[in-house]
């Protein structure tokens, strides 16, 4: 990231943390629309900025690999299946009054509380700690790849037979009693 | 990150060509309207008061979309493994090659459970 | 070249191995099977367990490890060692035993086959995992691996609301608890820079003093999502419901081996992983162990015997008051100068419990053979109608109680009511002993209505049964039988000789199924000589809690 602003030169030395602060806040802002807003499909709009946001937090931490995770599949797939789940459901495209809980009050102390404590917690943590963002590059896709591969290699398989069983899970309950299941009922109940 | 350079260039000229045709249209092009330019191009679907199936989405566009997702995550694996695959050798080509089997079979049985037809 | 990547010792791993791929050859193989077949697929999922089961006989030793960084103190991510053994032989056993029970079930619910096998494979095998990883990633990984297909179990049931709803605040409430689980991962990872169990108790040992509250915050922010899974206090609520949704032999599945998932995940982070900061985690674990027993009994003695699903329901709080006693020598062990000394009780307790638990859910499968109704009143004078079975229940019930003859649950209660007085907790012992008396109340109960006279309430009979004899001519389901004509079989015993009577019961009632259920009599059959030969040679367990298992 540094080479970047000796590259471009309109940046200043610490022209890495603006740009950090100011997507920080604009992802900040994204995801409290996304919670507050009244409309549901504004709302998973919405959580595609805060996702995105991150990705470019990720990518000024040169955490590269990360960054594309979130783009490809938090970006990519997971909003959506989301904007998918939202229009199987009868979940009105404009706004929605059922949108809104009773809750909101709680919900808004639970947040803030846990946001307090994370923010103090980790901010009083990290406080005087620097990241030397040139010279260990711990993010690139090859240095990703080869501790993955050599050394995560069994959560990595587990992580297949995780992947399978979440589709066959999904599907099943999903589905509904489809046209293969009813041949075989009647000689299961013989 | 000198790489994402021309990434950012390319998105802010994107930006600049969208939102400037947007406003040029709208500053410089002659507003004559008449009942063709309110209806759908060409050969689009006549729009409807209520839309099909009220607006609701058949449970297919639920399985495919989640199809889609677990194959994501395994190509995202694919891209560092690609990238030191000539670190690894034999033992990562073997290693890949028993997720992609156990995500394989995701495939194989959504299709054949009749997931990726479409009628 | 070979020395950089992980040698894989295939012989230690088998266990989850065997596990992971008879589920996988159970879901490719039902893709292609005619449905006639499909029955063949429990026994291969039967036979499957057994063989992982049967894996774990060459790794006795218990001094196997691998997948072993290559680089730097060699730390491995998956270590056999006599801990981990013990709570695969549990696991495996556990899903053994609901394999059986669940022949019946997947027949006569007409759940998907190939899918069930699978998902409570792929299950059993995240469970197998859990207790032999020893880093952080693999935990949460096998952690979730246990847990995804076991809410997808629980929604099997189609068409059921019940079984949806159910399904659906399990998987929320779980996922949330992972979800904090992996921050405080990141939080321990931060602060450490370490994954591996053995580092980050290193790394803990002399942390940054300014890293000091945020690694604090991750060790208790870590302990959430397996205390979630153990269903301990403030993470119970999803039980009951969840219980009661799911098919029977899910329930089972979910009070023995996913327990044992998340008390083996808690061992784990505790006692081996977060030892330098036992003075957090300790009071937190004996505040947990404190509030999970008596939440769980208070609620077990408030069940109405006479309401559906009411014994589905006690047992599903008095598995609550269980987890309690499970968590008392982790807490202990947050007290005791050898804090791995205390873990053997647990599981050895844990041993005692999945088997007399999986006894008594087989039992009730049993009973619902009959009176699909799952209530209490269904077990009224069982004794008059199949005195194997009440014989068999009284005996479980009675273990879970600890009380003779149910030696072996007396034992296992002694050596987790040890820990707590050995390592100063007497509050936590006194705690125990008021809920092992308040257990003993709706177990005696329940003991009590087996055995009662079949026709209405006589003197006799403990005031509970009094109250609830009033209600049972109501209690059977439209379509089963009338209450229990003195001496009429409901269901074949393990002599099989009522065989014959259960089968003329099935002929004038059309909505029970003809079909004799052997699985589930070889289940019963299989905890009942299981308890009999643990309470015999209860040294067989108890050896585990004496001596570190690590």
């Amino acid at each position: 990231m540094i080479l970047t602003a000796e590259a471009n030169g309109f940046l200043s030395p610490n022209g890495v943390e603006i740009v950090f602060l100011l997507v920080g806040v604009v992802t900040l802002g994204a995801a409290v629309i996304t919670v507050t807003t009244r409309q549901l499909v504004h709302a998973a709009l919405w959580l595609v900025v805060a996702l995105g946001g991150l990705a470019v937090e990720y990518l000024l931490l040169t955490a590269e690999f990360i960054a594309w995770v979130q783009v490809l599949i938090y970006v990519g797939s997971v909003v959506v299946l989301l904007l998918f789940g939202l229009m199987l459901t009868r979940a009105p495209i404009g706004r929605s009054p059922d949108a809104d809980s009773e809750n909101r009050w709680v919900a808004l102390a639970v947040a803030l509380a846990a946001a307090a404590t994370l923010v103090t917690v980790v901010a009083d943590a990290f406080r005087s700690t620097w990241i030397d963002l040139d010279r260990s590059v711990q993010g690139s896709p090859e240095v990703t790849g080869e501790s993955l591969f050599r050394h995560w290699v069994l959560p990595f398989e587990a992580l297949s037979v995780l992947l399978l069983a979440a589709l066959v899970g999904a599907i099943t309950l999903s589905r509904r009693r489809g046209a293969d299941d009813a041949p075989a009922s009647p000689k299961q109940e013989r | 990150m000198n790489a994402y350079a021309p990434i950012l260039v390319l998105g802010g000229l994107a930006a600049v060509f969208a939102i400037g045709s947007v406003v040029a249209a709208a500053l410089i092009g002659p507003s004559r309207y008449n009942r063709a330019k309110v209806e759908a191009y060409e050969c689009g679907i006549e729009p409807t008061p209520q839309a099909v199936g009220g607006g609701r989405f058949p449970i297919k566009y639920y399985l495919t979309a989640m199809l889609f997702i677990i194959f994501d995550i395994e190509i995202i694996f694919l891209y560092p493994w690609a990238v030191s695959f000539d670190a690894m050798g034999l033992f990562g080509l073997v290693e890949m090659l028993l997720f992609a089997l156990t995500v394989a079979v995701a495939y194989a049985y959504v299709w054949r459970r009749g997931g990726l037809e479409w009628d | 070249m070979t020395s950089l990547v992980q040698s894989v010792d295939w012989v230690a791993v088998a266990p989850v191995l065997v596990t992971a791929l008879t589920g996988l050859a159970v879901l490719v193989t039902d893709l292609f099977l005619a449905p006639r077949h499909k029955p063949l697929l429990g026994w291969v999922t039967i036979a499957g367990l057994a063989l992982a089961a049967l894996c774990l006989i060459p790794l006795t030793d218990g001094d196997r490890a691998t997948f072993c960084l290559t680089t730097g103190d060699r730390q491995c991510s998956y270590v056999a060692d006599h801990f981990a053994l013990a709570v695969q032989l549990l696991v495996v056993g556990g899903a053994l035993l609901t394999a059986l029970l669940s022949v019946t079930t997947v027949r006569r619910e007409a759940l998907p086959a190939g899918e069930y096998w699978f998902l409570l494979l792929s299950s059993a095998a995240g469970a197998a995992l859990l207790p032999a990883s020893r880093d952080l990633a693999t935990l949460i990984v096998a952690l979730e691996v246990a847990s995804l297909p076991a809410f997808a179990l629980v929604g099997l049931r189609r068409g059921d609301r019940g079984s949806a709803e159910a399904a659906l605040k399990f998987f929320l409430s779980s996922v949330v608890a992972t979800a904090v689980s992996l921050l405080g991962v990141s939080f321990v990872y931060a602060a450490t820079g370490s994954l591996h169990l053995d580092t980050v108790a290193g790394g803990l040992d002399d942390v940054d003093p300014r890293l000091n509250a945020l690694a604090a915050l991750g060790v208790v922010l870590t302990l959430v999502g397996f205390a979630f899974k153990l269903a301990a206090v403030p993470f119970h609520f999803w039980v009951p419901d969840s219980y009661v949704g799911a098919p029977l032999p899910v329930a089972a599945y979910l009070s023995v081996v996913g327990k044992s998932a998340g008390f083996s995940g808690l061992a784990l982070v505790t006692v081996v992983a977060f030892r330098p900061y036992a003075d957090t985690w300790g009071p937190a674990l004996a505040v947990l162990a404190a509030l999970t027993m008596t939440t769980g009994n208070v609620a077990a003695l408030r069940q109405r015997p006479d309401q559906p699903a009411s014994a589905v329901r006690l047992l599903a709080w008095s598995s609550v008051g269980q987890a309690g006693y499970l968590l008392v020598p982790l807490a202990a062990a947050g007290y005791h100068d050898d804090p791995e000394e205390m873990v053997g009780a647990t599981v050895a307790y844990a041993l005692m419990y999945a088997v007399v638990n999986l006894g008594a859910f087989a039992v009730v499968a049993l009973v619902a053979e009959n009176r699909p109704g799952h209530r209490l009143t269904d077990h009224r004078a069982l004794f008059s109608r199949n005195p194997l079975a009440a014989l068999t229940m009284g005996f479980f019930l009675l273990c879970l109680a600890g009380l003779p003859p149910g030696v072996i649950g007396l034992f296992a209660k002694v050596a987790v009511f040890r820990t707590a007085v050995d390592s100063g907790l007497g509050w936590l012992a006194v705690v125990m002993a008021v809920n092992v008396t308040i257990a003993l109340y709706y177990y005696l109960k329940w003991t009590a209505l087996l055995f009662a006279t079949p026709t209405t309430a006589t003197p006799t009979t403990t005031p509970a049964a009094r109250a609830t004899a009033t209600t049972a001519p109501a209690a059977p389901t439209p379509g089963t039988a009338t209450p229990g004509a003195p001496g009429q079989a409901t269901a074949p015993t393990a002599t099989g000789s009522t065989v014959a009577g259960s089968t003329a019961t099935a002929a004038r009632e059309p909505s029970v199924p003809a079909s004799v259920p052997h699985p589930l009599t070889a289940a019963i059959a299989l905890a009942a000589a299981l308890g009999v030969a643990l309470s015999g040679a209860p040294q067989l367990i108890l050896r585990l809690a004496s001596g570190t298992l690590f």
